[in-house]
């Protein structure tokens, strides 16, 4: 915090993460903190319970890439559903920033999930009746954000993301791959606190998803954006610094890259799936 | 499971769709049927008396109601089967044959026309009493109405609405017959996309302007003097309202899309594209509607309009409560006679006068022809007694004052000319003063124009004229002419035939039964043109609703709460609403001005408060649109 304190007054928290980075010193803001988290799905009136999610407990700092892993009925669609305030749990709490966002009602709930989060789909999620470049503004728009900001900030995102000569295309006319990077870029433009991906490489080829997978890599590396990714994908989690495996509703392990390879990752994450006993196709 | 019952089960879940269909379609065949009832009905032919042959009026009437219901019903079944047509590739898929598709519709077409002809003549049977007493109270008659069933009216709803259903059946077959598997599954999809524009568009949006320009220009400037001009300005402005949809509105949304810098404020995004996208698919309709509503206002006005002034109407046409040709002192030895035994009305003034028949030159046309003169304190006195405020004030013996009634509006260029009136073989120069166009006595009377001059003039000139070239018309204001129609008839026995006796009361009673034929029937045109027109546009956006629904899951997972769609499709709805109404508006505002010179009535405030029902009862439908496209919206998730 001293660091912090020091450089206050003419700096951004972006510039002390560069500096902190070339110092050595590391801050830890914490972007994400889930405590005793339990879903149960089933009516209320008895009935055959499922408990969904029990007892999770999970922190993501600032600046993390995490991808979440388990094989199907594990329960980390219902994971990030929760997260994302798509769904309600039924005990514990989520704190994004400190805000408890189980705690939030419409339309507060909007405008959190419209600014502090970023989300990219399996399946896109682009509007045909909108160009790549107004489905990219669109969160921004709503937000009344000032014309300027929005321009500057398209142009940079879209650079990164590699997308700038699709810009006044429709979704129809581009590739799964430049639909996918362009979902990603409208995920990124309000500089969320955290963005959340389902699956992003699931509807995508090898090729694409190795680009895409590059760019949310760099994005992290470079922008120190917080990605929180659900993914089948082995290949595609040995992007991330770190995975967490979920089993039965319950926090199974984590692991955490480090030092090591692409390859070494991946090689470990597949040992880990098959003593979990995820899908074997998985494997392949 | 049969066809029959699949057909019933498709009606019963489509139902939230079709009602508007129905709706309108019940109505046409109620109205068809009223209307139809009436030309048959023998009570109100009693009523109309000498005005009989207007019936004619009901059967126009029933060949619009024909043919929008015609028009109507064939523009809603194909938009009805292009939605369906991924529906019906579900059923060839799974094994349906072509020709059971077919049927089905065919099926589904029988029992919803079945239904909706059944109830339009259960509520025409219901409330054919009612409605006739409506018509009779309108038109100022009074009787009691029977209970009939008319056969014949029955009959021809049967023929047109049978026909009608033939031939949407074999419209909707070969909609279904034509298409292979794979287009039937694709046709939503590559309905619309989006619209384009050109060079071409900008023409036609300027050439849009230029024809509603030029249109507005000529109803307001020339179309009064000259109705013949009439038709070529229909024409104009309903090509102009056409190409106005159909470039300069994509031409607006367009640049407002291209325009980034307001474009990415809130909402507007998302209802801006969506206006762009589906704009192809809609411009269409909004055509159709711009123009049936203008249709529907502008006879709703007029008939209105002047069912309001009929009063007003027969004073300026019958300035005297009764007024004939006096030949003889006879004549008003018979009138006070009449009089004597009619305790209920007296008379107020009784007014003389003398007109003189000369020979000059149409100060307008310029033809040679016969005109009447008469003295200016005459014409003052009589213009006193009836209230009608036109004193004439001639300052020499040169001066004369013109009174044309050949043209619909007063023609002022005719002030400051010359006129030289030939009197046996006597002439008199005489300079026009002013002219007007609003008259003393009844126009049978004066059938020729009329010149007022100095007394003096008017005295040289009868002094040199013969009889034969005179004509002495009496007339008389009484007390209560609402009170006069006993003593009317009374009159009517005793006077001869060439005193051309001619009453107000007469008059006002005669037009108040047209006038009131006329309200009635625009009542209906106007009820039936809303009800088809907004049962399109909700069965348009309920397709548009549940084709987009989609969309409207992407931007609620993306953070965009329920009161920003609501607002965005409630401002994308209120365009689509909104557009044709205010160009409807606009052309019956314009057509407006031209009626209010013919007519010489001002019925500004009919005209608006027309519209003003017209606008609520279309916010209804608007309402209920945005109420369902909302709730199709947002069901799941």
């Amino acid at each position: 915090m001293a660091v912090y304190f020091a450089f206050s007054y003419t700096k951004s928290v972006k510039h002390i993460l560069n500096y902190s980075k070339l110092t050595g010193v590391f801050i830890m803001i914490e972007v994400l903190k889930i405590e005793n988290l339990r879903k149960i799905y089933g009516s209320k009136f008895g009935g055959v319970k499922y408990t969904a999610l029990d007892n999770i407990n999970l922190k993501v700092e600032n600046g993390e890439f995490v991808a979440i892993m388990g094989p199907s009925g594990s329960g980390k669609t219902t994971f990030l559903n929760v997260i994302s305030t798509i769904d309600k749990p039924t005990s514990g709490s989520v704190l994004i920033h400190g805000d408890d966002i189980t705690k939030l009602k419409e339309p507060n709930l909007s405008k959190f999930r419209r600014e502090k989060l970023g989300f990219i789909f399996q399946d896109f999620n682009l509007l045909d009746t909108m160009t790549i470049k107004e489905n990219i503004v669109l969160p921004l728009a709503l937000s009344k954000t000032p014309y300027k900001l929005i321009k500057t900030r398209l142009q940079d995102i879209s650079i990164k993301l590699g997308i700038s000569d699709i810009l006044s295309k429709y979704p129809y006319e581009v590739s799964g791959g430049q639909k996918q990077r362009a979902a990603a870029a409208r995920a990124m433009i309000t500089e969320p606190s955290m963005v959340l991906a389902d699956e992003p490489t699931g509807a995508l080829d090898s090729k694409s998803s190795k680009e895409l997978l590059g760019c949310l890599e760099s994005l992290n590396d470079k922008n120190k954006a917080t990605i929180l990714m659900v993914t089948h994908d082995s290949f595609a989690a040995s992007y991330c610094k770190r995975i967490i495996f979920i089993k039965d509703g319950k926090l199974f392990n984590e692991i955490y890259k480090g030092d090591r390879t692409r390859k070494d990752f991946y090689q470990n994450i597949l040992k880990i799936l098959s003593v979990i006993g995820g899908d074997t196709d998985d494997l392949n | 499971m049969t066809l029959i019952s699949m057909a019933l089960n498709n009606i019963k879940k489509n139902f939230k769709n079709y009602w508007a269909f129905f709706l309108s379609s019940t109505f046409s065949v109620f109205a068809l049927y009223l209307f139809m009832s009436i030309v048959n009905n023998s009570d109100v032919k009693v009523h109309l008396g000498n005005m009989k042959s207007f019936m004619t009026l009901f059967i126009v009437g029933s060949y619009m109601i024909a043919g929008f219901s015609a028009f109507f019903m064939w523009y809603s079944n194909s938009f009805i089967i292009k939605s369906r047509k991924k529906e019906f590739a579900t059923y060839m898929l799974l094994g349906m044959s072509k020709k059971q598709t077919a049927t089905l519709n065919f099926i589904e077409n029988l029992i919803t026309i079945a239904f909706a002809f059944c109830s339009g003549i259960a509520l025409g049977l219901i409330f054919n009493k009612f409605f006739i007493m409506l018509l009779y109270a309108m038109m100022g008659a009074t009787g009691d109405v029977s209970f009939q069933i008319s056969l014949e009216a029955l009959k021809v709803c049967f023929i047109v609405f049978g026909a009608m259903f033939i031939i949407i059946s074999i419209h909707g077959a070969k909609l279904i017959y034509k298409d292979n598997l794979i287009d039937l599954f694709n046709s939503s999809k590559k309905a619309e996309k989006g619209l384009k524009v050109s060079f071409l568009t900008l023409i036609i949006s300027i050439l849009s302007i230029v024809f509603l320009g030029y249109g507005y220009y000529m109803a307001i400037r020339k179309i009064a003097a000259n109705i013949l001009l009439a038709p070529i300005v229909i024409l104009l402005v309903v090509i102009g309202t056409i190409l106005f949809f159909t470039s300069f509105t994509s031409l607006i949304i367009y640049i407002s899309k291209k325009n980034e810098k307001s474009l990415f404020k809130g909402t507007k995004l998302i209802y801006i594209s969506q206006l762009y996208y589906r704009y192809k698919g809609n411009v269409g309709t909004l055509s159709v509607i711009a123009v049936t509503t203008t249709v529907a206002l502008c006879a709703m006005m007029v008939c209105f309009g002047l069912f309001n002034k009929t009063e007003e109407n027969s004073r300026n046409m019958r300035p005297f409560s009764i007024e004939y040709i006096n030949g003889t002192n006879n004549t008003d030895k018979t009138f006070e006679n009449t009089i004597k035994n009619h305790k209920e009305i007296s008379v107020v003034y009784k007014d003389t006068m003398e007109f003189l028949r000369v020979k000059t030159k149409d100060p307008v046309f310029g033809t040679y022809g016969t005109f009447l003169v008469l003295n200016e304190s005459k014409f003052n006195e009589i213009s006193s007694h009836e209230k009608v405020g036109v004193k004439i004030n001639l300052k020499n013996d040169r001066d004369c004052y013109f009174f044309q009634i050949v043209s619909f509006d007063t023609d002022k260029s005719v002030i400051g000319k010359d006129v030289k009136l030939e009197v046996g073989n006597k002439d008199y120069n005489l300079k026009i003063a002013d002219t007007d166009m609003k008259y003393v006595i009844a126009l049978e009377h004066a059938d020729k124009q009329t010149f007022i001059v100095k007394d003096s003039v008017y005295s040289k000139i009868k002094s040199t004229i013969s009889k034969e070239n005179t004509c002495k018309v009496t007339g008389y204001t009484l007390n209560n002419d609402f009170l006069s129609q006993n003593f009317i008839k009374d009159l009517k026995n005793k006077m001869p035939p060439e005193n051309k006796l001619l009453t107000f009361y007469e008059h006002f009673a005669d037009s108040l039964k047209l006038m009131g034929m006329m309200a009635f029937i625009g009542l209906f045109i106007g009820l039936l043109f809303l009800t088809a027109t907004g049962s399109i546009i909700y069965f348009k956006m309920s397709m548009e609703a549940a084709e987009d629904k989609n969309k409207f899951i992407i931007l609620k997972k993306i953070g965009v709460s329920t009161p920003e769609i609501r607002k965005a499709v409630s401002k994308e709805l209120m365009i689509l609403f909104g557009a044709p109404f205010v160009v409807a508006s606009i052309n019956t505002f314009v057509a407006l001005i031209p009626l209010e010179k013919m007519l010489r009535f001002n019925i500004t405030k009919e005209c608006i408060i027309i519209i003003l029902v017209y606008a609520v009862l279309y916010s209804i439908y608007y309402l209920i649109t945005l109420k369902s496209y909302i709730k199709i919206v947002s069901s799941s998730y």
